[in-house]
């Protein structure tokens, strides 16, 4: 599944800025791996954006 | 043109906002490393010249080998701690009643790069000043004040202390 986000915050690593848009895909097939980035939910803090 | 039709996606239905962070948000930061690193770069360019008319050897090698090692890995320490504070924690508000810091940290990119290429004695000198300034602008903002102490081993250079 594909879904638009958009970045609220600065990040260095990965580089982001304010505003900018990601589309992220919901992988069943495809296993994740140290260096992927993934957007959260966090329990305390919300979405966040992330990477492994 | 893709920013504008994002917009009016944004517009049309709701779009989830993602928080971005280096890490999950701990708030903790601090120019120590950097300014460790930057004694460390001195300290292994002071032990490579001492090296300069040392007769070549296996075991001098293996010395300068590990100083260069030492040196790389610190000065690529000092440019990602300076660029996580510049990037992660100034906000535009800050850069606005500092506008020295985005010089500041692009120069400590700089020297930090000629540091590691060259066995540069005044470069490395250059990047503590520049780390200094930048850990003294640092605590400045945090609302701490700092003093300046003399590390109390080789290379003893001057250091900024926050007074916590």
């Amino acid at each position: 599944m594909l879904k638009l986000s958009i970045i609220k915050g600065y990040s260095m690593s990965p580089s982001y800025l304010e505003g900018d848009y990601i589309v992220s895909i919901t992988p069943r097939l495809i296993h994740l791996r140290i260096e992927d980035v993934i957007t959260f939910q966090h329990a305390s803090y919300g979405y966040l954006i992330k990477k492994i | 043109m893709l920013s504008n039709i994002l917009n009016l996606v944004k517009k049309i239905t709701p779009v989830q906002e993602v928080h971005a962070h280096c890490d999950i948000p701990c708030g903790i930061y601090d120019p120590g490393h950097a300014i460790i690193g930057c004694l460390t770069i001195i300290r292994m360019t002071d032990l490579m010249n001492d090296h300069s008319t040392v007769k070549h050897s296996v075991d001098c090698q293996n010395e300068v080998s590990r100083y260069i090692a030492e040196k790389e890995r610190h000065a690529a320490i000092v440019k990602h701690e300076i660029r996580i504070i510049w990037g992660d924690f100034f906000k535009p508000p800050q850069f606005e009643k500092y506008p020295e810091l985005h010089d500041l940290t692009h120069r400590i990119m700089l020297l930090g790069s000629k540091a590691r290429q060259e066995v540069n004695t005044d470069a490395a000198l250059e990047l503590l000043e520049k780390v200094n300034r930048f850990a003294e602008l640092f605590w400045e903002i945090k609302g701490i004040t700092t003093k300046k102490s003399v590390y109390p081993y080789p290379p003893a250079l001057a250091v900024i202390y926050p007074e916590l």
